[in-house]
């Protein structure tokens, strides 16, 4: 545009803009938007990345991949260790932050597809090493890992969806609670288990139940020695991982939320028990027009009191072979509202300009003002969105 | 000891020496360049950047107030070499130096005119960390020539001092000088001015209130949206549009930052309601580029009214936005749009490539409506979907005079073409095949016929058969029938295949094809000698070499009693005794090299000797390939002579010959120039087919 055509009708427009019912208005706007500050860190595509302290300074670092990031600015890198590069993929779709040996920094909990490893990384202390690799299990191919506390003890389990089975990794503690660098193996499900995993309590018992895409998997009393009840009550092939576990429409009970993760489509299943107790699910669209919403979380970014669902496109997921591959990048939060969704986008765009979610995206105050930022990795570029709050 | 003293020495006087004498020459140089003689000064131009910088710099600078044109103009140039040359990693501190004695030029007690050439060269020069005061100083000045180049050298140097410089007297300069000031700070992205940017906005002056709002452009943070917006609301006439493009530029600026897709769309969205076009079609390309399902109710609404360029500029946004949404809703909100909207959304729709736009195209290309069934069928081409086609031919069929005819065509062609270039090699062979039942010229044909080439399917053989009546069609049609015919082979549809390469031979009889031909109906389990299809003359007896001899008098010596020729003779060559042997060629395009059997050499002869059997008389060719070549004849009767230096390639001598029935002899005689020496033979008709023989063993 020239700027000498903005003179024509300049003084209709100043009429126009001036009452603009859109942002910009002195002082606070009603239901404003969060405003962002995108930046890119480093130059590596990495499809997990996590927030944590790395070196103790109490500043914190993003870990990515083969690298951490030291914060506040981000710009300084540390290479952890090598990742296995296969086409487009880095193999490590996970980094949990775990002290697995106790020594009170914070180790990696990773694992990848090719190699079919669930693995830790040793944090040399801080120190500008190498972080020795450790391998927990040859559990098959990891599609990614979740850490959910299963047994209720305050401690996390890992969690791969991998191999057809479903398997915790209980980290071992001493008597002071450290952990040892070892972890116990419990098969809970025997095969069965396709691309997608959850967990969350969904009958109302007040223990943590699996979610797979083809039913659920009732805890026992003890997760440990008690035998998991299997319930096969829908079939929804490749969804996302994780699948959510979240009472959507405030009705007490537990509904799931889905990502299809290498198709069109974002929908939730509400739950119902009829008078006989019988349980039946309910499908609702959220969004059946955009593909690859492969992780799913749960965090109160508007600071409301009330989680919004953030997740966007893992762009390339299967590189250009999904359904929809080809359609715009993008990073959404959806403000869940009584059984309705509505969707709030952050990035939107073509894969050069605009970031989308990866398969295993962190959600953390990097900086500690008070809103929570968004880690987005990915193969479009690893982001950080700073929540700098609402528009004023 | 004593030695390695004295080389110590030495050494250290030769380096004295070595030093003593480089002053000298740059008291020379200088001394030049300060002189008359143009070309001791051009040299010593050259020559200075190449010594001691720093040593030579200070007198350089004295020559820049030179009262002498050619002088200072020399010194100044010098001085841009100078400032170049050190501004590399590892002369930083030459850097700093140099910088330091340019700087003298703007001390306030030169004159004006060497001031402002020192300012022209500090920004070449100074480099961050280094402290630009007298620079800074110049902002002050009273004289607004020298302000203002300041300004700008400041603004070119670029580092952080000089930033802080605009920025440390921001507030205190005169207006008009603000608004320059503004300028540069956002020029520079200096984000440590943008609180005293953003109180600026407040500025009584509009003038300085635009610059500040231009100046918060760059940011793209949507913090900053409030105050450019409340420039807006204050601009006067002078001041709205340059307050209106710092606005755009925001936006377009928070778009690019990224992170704050609501933001920007939304005040896109916004300026679609401006009565201003030009915000309009800023409002439009933003939403073009990022916009979502979301935005496209309130485009198409704004495009109801809308006029050039407006209208296009939203058209081109609709048919640029991408995802699935977009198109779903553009399929639920056509029904409800103006008749002439709607026209104008078909090109968008087709654009999306999606078969849900498939229904509202079909329905178009069936309309009354002579517009709109033209834009449908254009779109329905730019679908490149293979389930347009059959709207598209049944389009075709229709009365020429209702002009849907070509359109589509041309679409169902562009289908083809596209699916081709997609590597969907059966979907676009079939759309090929679509594309030839309603074919009318023959450009159209060798469309199809190239596409069918590509993407050949089974299916396609009567289509090419059809073809094959057209006399100018030979070429690619008997290309069409060979691919057909290997995609039949490939389907085990060995009957239709080998029709389709007998059919193929009868329109193409080149060796190339001929090859393929026989290629493709051996696959097909048809029993096809190429070299019998090709009339190849495989079987030779050669002998040889002989002398070409002075003035190349061996050419006409008969050396084997030519034109006669006994299989059985012997002859002398030098001291040698040479005769008849039997060669074979062994490639497919029947070529003897007669380096082998008669030796390596330049400048000889040899002989080359076959008969051929035929049931009766027949006119033919000889065709004829000779690296260099050669003399004929046949049955004893000289037909052709050529005494040239050359290569061979096939078929490059096409010799009218008269064989008769039963026994007929060629002999050839070839001469070797250099290099290669080979020669190869094919007999056909006159129309190209092959003479059916059979040739001595």
């Amino acid at each position: 545009m020239k700027r000498s055509q903005l003179g024509v009708l300049g003084v209709l427009a100043v009429q126009f803009l001036c009452p603009m019912g859109v942002y910009g208005g002195e002082g606070n706007v009603p239901n404003a938007p969060l405003v962002w500050e995108r930046i890119r860190i480093g130059d590596v595509i990495y499809e997990a990345g996590s927030i944590f302290d790395v070196n103790k300074d109490k500043v914190l670092d993003i870990v990515t991949g083969e690298y951490w990031f030291e914060g506040p600015a981000f710009t300084k890198r540390h290479k952890i260790c090598d990742y296995a590069r296969v086409d487009d993929y880095y193999d490590g779709f996970s980094d949990y932050p775990m002290d697995v040996n106790g020594d009170g920094y914070e180790d990696i909990i990773t694992g990848g597809w090719w190699n079919s490893t669930l693995r830790w990384l040793e944090n040399p202390q801080g120190r500008p090493e190498r972080w020795k690799v450790h391998d927990i299990d040859k559990c098959g191919n990891v599609e990614t890992t979740r850490f959910w506390d299963v047994d209720g003890d305050g401690r996390v389990e890992a969690i791969p969806n991998a191999g057809g089975n479903l398997i915790a990794y209980r980290l071992v503690v001493d008597a002071n609670g450290k952990g040892t660098g070892k972890f116990t193996r419990h098969v809970l499900k025997t095969g069965g288990v396709g691309h997608g995993l959850g967990f969350g309590d969904v009958n109302g018992d007040g223990r943590g139940d699996f979610v797979t895409p083809d039913g659920w998997l009732e805890a026992p009393k003890d997760p440990w020695n008690e035998k998991w009840t299997w319930h096969e009550e829908f079939h929804l092939g490749m969804t996302s991982v994780p699948i959510l576990v979240h009472d959507v429409n405030e009705d007490g009970k537990a509904d799931l939320i889905v990502g299809v993760g290498h198709d069109y489509g974002l929908f939730w299943l509400e739950q119902q028990v009829d008078a006989t107790g019988k349980r039946t699910w309910t499908r609702h669209d959220i969004d059946p027009d955009r593909s690859q919403y492969h992780d799913l979380v749960l965090e109160d970014l508007d600071n409301d009191g009330r989680p919004e669902l953030i997740t966007g496109k893992r762009y390339r997921a299967h590189a250009f072979s999904d359904p929809g591959s080809l359609d715009p990048c993008g990073l959404y939060y959806f403000k869940i509202e009584g059984g309705r969704f509505r969707r709030v986008t952050l990035d939107y765009g073509p894969a050069a300009k605009a970031s989308g979610a990866g398969i295993y995206l962190w959600v953390a105050d990097i900086d500690g003002n008070g809103w929570k930022d968004i880690l987005a990795p990915g193969k479009d570029g690893v982001y950080l969105f700073k929540n700098m709050g609402p528009l004023r | 000891m004593r030695y390695t003293c004295w080389m110590a020495v030495a050494i250290v006087a030769l380096s004295l020496g070595a030093v003593a004498a480089w002053g000298s020459t740059t008291d020379a140089l200088i001394a030049d360049l300060a002189g008359q003689d143009e070309v001791a000064r051009a040299r010593a131009r050259q020559l200075l950047p190449r010594g001691d910088i720093v040593a030579a710099t200070p007198k350089v600078v004295a020559l820049v107030g030179h009262e002498n044109q050619a002088i200072w103009r020399a010194a100044f140039n010098v001085l841009m070499d100078f400032s170049a040359e050190v501004s590399v990693p590892g002369r930083e501190a030459e850097r700093a130096e140099v910088a330091r004695q340019i700087m003298t030029l703007i001390a306030s007690e030169q004159p004006q005119p060497v001031r402002e050439r020192g300012l022209r060269l500090l920004p070449l020069v100074v480099p961050a960390g280094f402290g630009v005061g007298p620079m800074a100083a110049l902002l002050a000045e009273d004289n607004p020539i020298l302000r203002e180049k300041a300004r700008a050298a400041l603004e070119e140097t670029g580092t952080p001092e000089a930033a802080g410089a605009l920025r440390a007297f921001l507030p205190k300069a005169r207006p008009e000088f603000q608004c320059a000031i503004l300028n540069s700070l956002g020029i520079l992205k200096d984000a440590d001015s943008l609180p005293a940017i953003e109180e600026l906005t407040k500025s009584p002056d509009a003038k300085v209130r635009a610059a500040a709002a231009r100046a918060l452009a760059w940011t793209g943070d949507p913090f900053r949206l409030a105050a450019v917006k409340r420039v807006m609301k204050t601009a006067d006439e002078a001041t709205r549009s340059e307050v209106q493009d710092a606005f755009v530029r925001l936006v377009n600026a928070i778009e690019e930052r990224g992170g704050n897709w609501e933001i920007a769309v939304a005040i896109y969205l916004d300026l679609l309601g401006s009565p201003d076009p030009v915000l309009k079609q800023a409002g439009f390309a933003g939403l073009g580029r990022i916009g979502d399902s979301s935005c496209v109710g309130k485009m198409l609404a704004t495009l109801h009214e809308a006029e050039a360029p407006v209208l296009q500029v939203g058209l081109d946004a609709l048919r640029r936005m991408q995802g699935v949404d977009v198109t779903r809703a553009l399929v639920t909100a056509y029904p409800d749009q103006p008749a002439a909207l709607r026209v104008a959304l078909l090109e968008a729709l087709g654009s999306k490539k999606h078969p849900m736009v498939l229904p509202i195209l079909t329905d178009a290309a069936k309309s009354s409506d002579p517009a709109l069934r033209a834009a449908a069928l254009n779109a329905l081409g730019e679908t490149e979907l293979l389930a347009a086609v059959p709207v598209l031919i049944e389009a075709t069929g229709r009365d020429e005079s209702a002009g849907a005819a070509r359109p589509a065509w041309a679409g169902i062609l562009r289908i083809a073409d596209a699916l081709r270039a997609q590597g969907k090699k059966k979907e676009a062979g079939q759309a090929y095949l679509a594309a030839a039942e309603a074919i009318r010229t023959n450009d159209e044909w060798r469309s199809v016929l190239q596409g069918i080439t590509a993407c050949p399917v089974p299916e396609a053989l009567p289509v090419v058969q059809r073809a094959a009546q057209i006399q100018e069609l030979k070429a690619p049609t008997a290309q069409a029938l060979v691919a057909v015919g290997e995609a039949l082979t490939a389907a085990k549809r060995s009957k239709e295949a080998i029709a389709a390469f007998e059919a193929a031979r009868e329109l193409d009889n080149s060796s190339e094809m001929t090859k393929r031909i026989a290629a493709g109906l051996r696959k097909a389990g048809a029993a096809a000698d190429a070299a019998a299809m090709l009339g190849l003359l495989t079987n030779w007896w050669v002998v040889g070499p002989f002398e070409l001899g002075e003035n190349n008098a061996g050419w006409d010596k008969a050396y084997v009693g030519e034109p006669d020729v006994s299989l059985t003779a012997r002859y002398m060559t030098g001291k040698r005794r040479v005769e008849w042997q039997p060669v074979k060629a062994s490639d497919d395009r029947g070529v003897i090299n007669l380096h082998k059997p008669l030796g390596p050499g330049d400048n000889r002869i040899g002989y080359a000797y076959t008969e051929v059997e035929v049931a009766q008389d027949t006119d033919a060719l000889l065709l004829l390939g000779v690296d260099d070549s050669e003399r004929v004849w046949v049955n004893g009767e000289k037909v052709f002579e050529l005494f040239v230096p050359r290569g061979m390639t096939p078929d490059q001598d096409k010799i009218p010959v008269k064989l008769k029935a039963g026994r007929n002899t060629i002999l050839l005689k070839i001469w070797q120039n250099t290099l290669g020496w080979e020669f190869c033979a094919r007999l056909t008709l006159p129309d190209g087919r092959p003479v059916e023989f059979t040739q001595k063993k």
